[in-house]
């Protein structure tokens, strides 16, 4: 039964694929289209107001410039609202200003679309900081994504010096794209029991007569933006674990394939882009077969019980159920998780702190590929530059130059993708090994055995993947953990995006190479396998001896 | 006191960004 529901939903995004794909083209080509007729009345008085009159192409430099210096502003008004947020109006439960540190690491998560929470959502945040800052940036933060991916598809498929227009992109990416969807999802959350208020937390007598506050707030409407966006976090510390933000398994798939279509559509974008649809086709097979390899690993590990408590001769029949909502059991948890960390969104509806250790090793792996459909476009752009480095290792296999969509790959384009796959595994290993080194990062550590290092190993990979969830076992709130957590978030986010542009950028400004009998393809399953063979030799030189001391030492200790 | 910490570092973060791009400019403009 579990099989067949995911099954289900994995039929219904691969029916969503090609219309949303579709529509995303319609939206930032940039010729005229239908699209136009339904959206320019809400986009023409913005563009007045930006003064946005001559939609003049962007370099890559001036595209990542003007994004960069836009999440600047950004970054410091939201810091001054979490800072001021005592102060500030629709504040009826009289929350304190945000701590320092705290404040740097919430800005900086909610910025880069990692959504990683040391604080918890009810207690922690004003109604007008949940909405001026968390759930306005989760709506900035996923355009920005987005448009930054929009920017090195056209960049790698056609020619010229432009682009595109980042705020005019921007701008799009928010009428035409996410306000709309995220305006129907919260509707429909809404009629499926979510709540949305403005009202303060109820005060109820329980049935000891004791009193207790139940929060509540404008949770429909952060709930459908955390899932469309990829942000991940939620309204309520344990996410959508809590039946405010999550009521049913109905609520669950309409959460996974919030998150889950945009960023398979993409592919299918990118596809339509390069005028051959085969090619997006086969980057979308390529992201399909590890995000099934990975799901089918957790839910066979998590289906089994933890081998500990069968030896105990516990009825394992149910599976290991320790942190998961009897209401999703063990295939929608399963399911949710895979999404939650493949997509980068981070939210959860089960504690990933309780998985089992190999079923632990899945979202765990998923983060480090930071491809397998990714955050919002950000796993369109390393798959593509996965395509490219594979392309180039054919190429030195054969003696023959490589060509990526009819544009040779040289050495430039190779320095800077060298940077972005070295940045990554360098801003996990080195923060872990300098947490397991020093007292500031083991104070946070609750657990002595194997887990302590995988507790520490999730937390970085969750912010250098932009994902935001953890091993929530993890004392996390301290000085230590919100600055070094803060600044890998920064890295991760903001170096690859660059990188790539300017990989984009170089890309486009040179000549068609035109297709011979002697070109190496990229749109057949040969280059499907070879791809796939990268991403998954790469990842597995660069971690798996951080897994081997981590998830896989703790599986040996309880088997 | 705290805060003229934080936003240092952000700055300062942001700032390496900036010239991150810089540099990547000289890498696509090399022949």
């Amino acid at each position: 039964m579990g099989i067949i529901q995911i099954a289900i939903v994995i039929l219904v995004l691969l029916l969503l694929v090609k219309p949303l794909g579709t529509y995303l083209y319609q939206v930032f080509r940039n010729e005229d289209n239908r699209t136009d007729k339904w959206f320019s009345w809400a986009e023409k008085p913005i563009f007045a107001l930006i003064g946005l009159k001559d939609r003049k192409g962007m370099t890559w430099k001036g595209y990542a410039l003007s994004f960069v210096i836009t999440n600047i502003i950004l970054v410091a008004s939201g810091y001054l609202i979490l800072r001021l947020q005592k102060v500030l109006p629709f504040n009826p439960n009289g929350i304190d200003n945000m701590e320092s540190t705290l404040s740097f690491n919430t800005i900086i998560s909610f910025m880069t679309n990692t959504n990683l929470q040391h604080y918890s959502g009810e207690s922690g945040l004003s109604y007008f900081a949940q909405m001026a800052v968390i759930t306005m940036m989760m709506f900035t933060s996923a355009a920005t994504g987005l448009c930054v991916a929009i920017a090195f598809i056209r960049a790698v498929t056609s020619k010229g010096t432009t682009v595109g227009n980042f705020f005019e992109d921007f701008v799009k990416a928010h009428i035409r794209v996410f306000i709309p969807a995220a305006f129907i999802i919260a509707m429909v959350l809404v009629a499926l029991q979510v709540p949305q208020t403005l009202k303060p937390a109820l005060s109820v007598t329980t049935m000891e007569g004791s009193e207790q506050q139940i929060a509540v707030g404008p949770v429909a409407a952060l709930e459908s933006i955390k899932h469309l966006g990829t942000n991940g976090g939620g309204y309520m510390g344990v996410n959508s674990s809590h039946p405010f933000e999550n009521p049913s398994p109905l609520t669950n798939v309409i959460e996974i394939l919030c998150m889950w279509s945009l960023g398979a559509a993409l592919p299918y974008t990118f596809g339509l882009f390069a005028k051959s649809r085969k090619q997006g086709w086969i980057i979308f097979s390529v992201m399909m077969t590890l995000f099934i390899g990975f799901l089918s690993l957790n839910y066979a590990a998590e289906s089994n019980g933890n081998p500990a408590l069968n030896r105990l001769g516990i009825d394992a029949s149910q599976g290991s159920m320790e942190g998961k909502e009897v209401r999703f059991g063990i295939a929608q948890s399963s399911l949710f998780t895979t999404v939650t960390t493949a997509a980068t969104t981070g939210s959860v509806n089960n504690m990933h702190d309780t998985l089992t250790p190999l079923g632990g090793i899945t979202p765990l792996s998923l983060m480090m590929l930071n491809s397998v459909f990714g955050g919002k476009g950000v796993g369109l752009m390393n798959m593509l530059m996965y395509a490219i480095l594979a392309v180039f290792l054919a190429g030195l296999m054969v003696g023959r130059t490589p060509e990526f969509l009819g544009r040779k790959i040289e050495a430039r384009e190779m320095k800077l993708i060298a940077i972005v796959i070295l940045v990554h595994p360098f801003i996990i290993l080195a923060p872990t090994a300098l947490a397991l080194m020093t007292d500031a990062g083991q104070a946070g550590i609750t657990n002595a055995g194997f887990h302590g290092i995988s507790q520490v190993l999730y937390e970085y990979t969750s912010s250098a993947a932009n994902n935001g969830s953890g091993f929530e076992g993890l004392a996390d709130n301290t000085l230590f953990w919100n600055i070094t957590t803060g600044l890998v978030m920064l890295f991760g986010r903001y170096i690859s995006m660059i990188a790539l542009l300017a990989v984009g950028g170089s890309l486009m400004r040179k000549q068609w190479v035109p297709e011979t009998l002697g070109t190496f393809r990229t749109d057949n399953k040969l280059f499907a396998g070879i791809l796939l063979a990268v991403v998954l030799i790469i990842g597995a030189l660069t971690f798996l001896p951080v897994l081997v001391l981590g998830p896989i030492a703790e599986h040996l200790t309880i088997r | 006191m705290q805060d003229f910490y934080m936003v240092l570092i952000l700055g300062g973060t942001y700032g390496l960004f900036m010239l991150f791009m810089s540099w990547c400019g000289r890498v696509v403009s090399e022949p």
